[in-house]
Parts: C-alpha cells; structure tokens; sequence
C-alpha cells in the first residue's frame, strides 16, 4: 500500500521560466525508506516540502493514506519533519521541544510526559530534557530534531538533508543510528539527500532526481550497477562516459565504435546497428597495464595525472586513440607504495566486457 | 597610533556628554539665576520643577500620549513587519521604503502636513490630534525594529512548527512571538522616549491649556531663566537612561539604533 502518492505534480516559483517539480510522479510504500538523490537545484527539497504541505503544487494531487491533501496545510497532515538546521526552538527547553507536536495534539498531563520520555530516551538523550538546544552539539541536536518529528507517530517522517551540516566522522554515526531506528519502528521515510553513499547506505529505494523529475528509481544497487542515463551514471560517480556508435549487433553483443576505439558489449535488449548511444567505464573497473602487455579496449595512452587518496589513487590517462579523450582510473593503492606508474608513463587500459555500461539516452 | 585614536574618542565623548553635565550640574545650584558652575548647591529647583502645575501636568500628559500612541503603534508595526518579513508580494520594498520614509523626512515638514490634514478632517480634540500624530511618528522605529528581528528569525522554525501541527496562530504565538520579543521590547521603549521627547509635531499641534512636557519647558524658557529647567531636564535625562540601559541589557542599542 503507498502510504504516499505524488500524482504528476507541478510546481513553478514565481516567474521563473522552469518548474521546480515538473510532472512527477511517485508512489512511496508503506514502512518504505525512500531516498530523492540529486545535485542541488534538482527539485528533490521542493518535492519534500510538496509532501510536507509547507508549499501546494500548482497542478497534480498529494495523498497520504489514499487520502487527497493537495490543498490541506502543513499542521493538518500529520507529518514529521527533520530540517538540515534542526530547526529546534530556541526558547524552548529539549523536553518542551519534543512535546511541541503532543501539545498541539491537545495530548496533555502525564501522558505527554510519558512520550517525551520514550522519545528522548529512543534517541539516546533521556537525561538532556531540561537542557536548551544551544547546550547541546550538533549530533545531539539532531537527534532531538528526530524524536520531535517521531513522538507524535506520524504518517512519515520527512528529512531535509538532515546531516549536511555535520562533520564525516559524526555523519556516519548519525546514518548508523537513523538507519537502525527506521528499521526497529518501521516508518515510513523520505529522505533527501546530495550524497550517493549515503543514499546507498540507508535506502530501500532511491529516486534519482534531474530538473524536476524522476530519472531512474529503483534499489540501491540496480541503481549503481546500471544505471540506465548519463544523468545517472554521471551522478553515480562514472566519470567515464563516451560517445559512440553501434557498428553491429547479435546475440552475443554489440560493437560499438568510439573515434578509433572498438568495444565489444555484453548482450543487451534493444540494441540495433547504426544507433548513437553511449558507453560508460566505472573507474575502478578499468585496469591498467604497463604499455604492451594489452591489446584491445582502449588502448595506449600516457599518464597525465594521479592523485593520491590513501585508499585509491586517481590516474587521468590521455588515451592514443581516443581522439582527445581523458581516460580516469581508480585503483587500490599497493601496500608499501604509492603509485604504481608515473606521470609521463605510457600504459594500456582495458575493461572487462560485463563492466561495460551501455547508455542510450 | 593607537593613543591617538584613544584621545580622539576622549575628547569626543567629552564633547558629547558636557551638555548633559552642565545642565545636571546647573539644576542642582541655589540662586535665582543659571549659573556655571553654581556658586552654591541646593534641591530647591527640582522641589520648585515638581510644584508647578505647568511642568507637572504637562508631563503627566506626555506620558499619557506616548503610551497610548506606542500602544496603538505597535500592533500596526507588528502587522507591517510581519507581511514585509514573510509574505512576497509586489511592490514589497516600495510598501518597506515608504513605511521608513518619515525617518528621513524633516520633522517639519511631518508636521506642517500633520497639522493641515487634521485641521481638514476637523479633528480638534487635542488629545487626539496629538496621539494621532505621535503614532505616525513612532511607526517607523517600531516597524524598524520588528523587521530587524523577524528578519533575523529564521523561517524554517515557523515551517517547523507547522510541520508539527501548529496552525498559523499558534505558530505566532508560541515561536514568532517569544522570538521576538527582546526586539519588540526595544523598540517599544525606544518609541515611548522618541513619543516623550518630541518637539516639532507637538509645537504645532499643543495649546497653552494642552500641553506636552518638552512644549512645557519651551514655554517656560521664553519668559523666565532659572535652574528649575534644567532641574525638569535633568529628571528627563535619568528617565532615558534607564529607558536606554534597559534595552541596552536585553537587545543592545546598537541592535535598535541600526535596525
């Protein structure tokens, strides 16, 4: 059952010539942790605040538990929210923040005070309720900025890039924690976000988002193992992305031909000669080799650049045949060593067939 | 370098602050003329000040028209602030410009107009014409201030709230309002002293028989020279600075100053 549906929802700023949200739709299940991914200005807040009622799409419905809200506000929805500031009261203490939402339920007495208990204590603050918000850190702020927008057991729970603000190492405690409290209460959640790993890490699904739309929705890993645009591929960190065409095509595969390059592609529906497409390379799937042990894939090329990550390093190779083309390469750092080649060192780079990415739009 | 700037801000500051000594330092002398520095010292000025039926009931009226004007100025500023702040329409900088545009404009031209428009509409009570006037004045240092906090306000704490079942009201109530509230309480404070301390509107709009404090002094300085002036002066002096510490501890003046 979705507990929210978006139905080819619009919505445009002011003047502006271009929507923020253009003709989207999306259905979000029940118990389900729904990521919307996509660089800034994609419309992935837009289309949170759209559910969260804080704006009303100038076409296209809104419902929450098949039930239409398009033109109900905010306080009428039975949403909780998380924003990337927290956004907690500043006057109010810890505890009178979490009960902010019981309060306006008209929950009173020992019952409110019972819930604010459970909640803080859900997200491990049970001794902060008589603290105000400035005397707590950044993740703890957060964390009540969570238990506020959960005490009320909302429809679902709505969270605005809720970690931007925080430094890696707490991040990734807070994904931890967020992630095991979204299992254990099972509620539904929409979670935006700019961050790939992060979208990989906590969601069921993810929403590739791209100009106010939907680009490709779909597991976490069907969406980093194929990605079916450039936007996607692109977003989902393969930096190489070549322009070709398809010279044949059968059962076992397609050629494509890029400039003076020649690939041969795992089969694939929907493929026929002629075809303009293009092929994608994830960096840490091409190997590289010194110059003359391969043949084949892309060739010869020079090492223009390396850059060191500790894990990985980074190689741009400016590939012999590629007509100008900028070939990059991730892979792990040996141990003992930093670099196996050089700037200047003259390599060949292949990919294995069944790490080819085939993009047709 | 620095000494420099030091005794810049010394000399400044001593230039700034003589006036309000010698007038402190004249209202406490004995004789029957002003003189600096008195050759001797005595309170009977300020008993003289509080006896006359002129400078008493004067003041007792100026308190009466600053608070009334600031009571009906604030909601108004409050209404102004708020859809300056949080609604987008049209013309909404004109409509914040022209709201501000009294604190630009000479006083005596506010008051000529003042004066005209309430003889036109044949309003002669003078109370009313005078807490009229005194509204229009104070408005723009309410709605300065107002604005100043609800611009510092971040709006994603009324989205929270909302987000968390409060209506538009409550919202108001229970975030915008406490959030508020040091700026509004400067900016009501800053508006009774510039409502109190008004010359140019209330000289056109007072009767010798109604009369506003400052007025008051006026009058009585065009016909006799004594201390007691200055006596009427000083007490007008300890009641700013209160006022004027007051909002420096929960806002800052500067904060008020700058809007």
């Amino acid at each position: 059952m979705a507990t929210v549906a978006l139905q080819t929802v619009s919505k445009r700023f002011g003047s502006s010539s271009h929507s923020a949200v253009n003709s989207l739709s999306l259905d979000i299940n029940s118990g389900e942790f729904l990521t919307l991914l996509g660089p800034s200005g994609c419309g992935k807040t837009t289309t949170l605040r759209l559910i969260a009622g804080l704006i009303q799409p100038d076409i296209g419905r809104v419902l929450i538990r098949d039930r239409d809200v398009t033109s109900v506000p905010a306080h009428r929805r039975n949403i909780g929210m998380v924003f990337q500031s927290h956004a907690l009261f500043p006057h109010l203490s810890i505890s009178e923040n979490v009960a902010f939402g019981l309060k306006m339920r008209g929950i009173v007495g020992l019952e409110r005070e019972r819930k604010v208990r459970e909640a803080l204590s859900l997200v491990r603050l049970g001794e902060f309720g008589d603290r105000f918000p400035s005397q707590l850190s950044g993740g703890q702020q957060q964390r009540v900025a969570l238990a506020r927008a959960l005490v009320f057991q909302p429809d679902v729970l709505l969270l605005d890039e809720p970690f931007g603000a925080l430094d890696r190492k707490l991040r990734e405690t807070m994904q931890d924690e967020l992630r095991e409290l979204s299992r254990r209460l099972a509620v539904t959640s929409v979670f935006v976000t700019h961050d790939q790993e992060e979208a990989l890490m906590l969601s069921d699904r993810i929403a590739i988002m791209n100009s106010g739309s939907i680009e490709q929705a779909g597991r976490p890993d069907q969406i980093f193992d194929f990605p079916q645009s450039r936007f996607v591929a692109d977003f989902m960190g393969i930096a190489n992305i070549f322009d070709g065409e398809i010279v044949s095509c059968d059962r076992s595969g397609a050629a494509v031909q890029i400039g003076r390059l020649r690939f041969e592609t795992a089969p694939s529906a929907g493929l026929k000669a002629g075809q303009k497409m293009a092929l994608a390379f994830r960096p840490e799937h091409v190997r590289i080799t010194p110059d003359g042990t391969a043949c084949g894939g892309f060739g010869a090329g020079t090492v223009i650049s390396r850059v060191y990550q500790g894990v990985t390093c980074t190689y741009q190779i400016h590939l012999d045949d590629g007509d100008g083309r900028i070939l990059v390469v991730r892979e792990a750092v040996p141990s003992g060593a930093c670099f196996r080649f050089d700037v200047g060192a003259k390599v060949s780079a292949t990919c294995a067939k069944d790490a080819i990415h085939v993009l047709t739009r | 370098m620095k000494y420099v700037w030091i005794s810049f801000n010394a000399i400044l500051l001593a230039l700034v602050l003589a006036p309000i000594a010698i007038v402190i330092l004249v209202s406490f002398g004995s004789r029957e003329v002003v003189e600096f520095p008195p050759s001797a010292w005595s309170l009977r000025w300020y008993a003289f000040a509080l006896s006359q039926e002129s400078f008493v009931s004067s003041a007792i009226n100026s308190a009466i028209v600053a608070v009334t004007a600031t009571a009906i100025a604030t909601p108004l500023a409050l209404g102004a602030a708020m859809s300056i702040a949080r609604v987008r329409f049209r013309g909404r900088d004109l409509v914040q410009t022209l709201l501000l545009a009294p604190l630009f404009i000479p006083a005596i031209v506010t008051s000529l107009a003042l004066l005209l428009a309430l003889s036109k509409f044949d309003v002669r009570a003078v109370s009313a014409r005078l807490v009229a006037a005194h509204v229009l004045i104070v408005l723009p240092y309410l709605i300065r201030t107002v604005l100043a906090s609800l611009t510092r306000l971040d709006a994603v704490l009324e989205d929270a709230a909302s987000t968390l079942g409060a209506p538009p009201i409550r919202v108001f109530l229970h975030v915008t309002l406490p959030l508020i509230r040091a700026g509004m309480i400067a900016g009501i404070l800053f508006a009774l002293i510039i409502s109190f301390d008004n010359v140019s509107v209330s000289l056109f709009l007072t009767t010798p028989r109604t009369n506003t404090l400052p007025i008051a002094i006026l009058n009585y300085v065009e016909y006799n020279f004594d201390p007691s002036v200055a006596a009427v002066s000083t007490m007008l002096i300890v009641i700013t600075a209160t006022a004027a510490a007051f909002i420096e501890r929960t806002v800052g003046l500067r904060a008020v100053a700058k809007g």
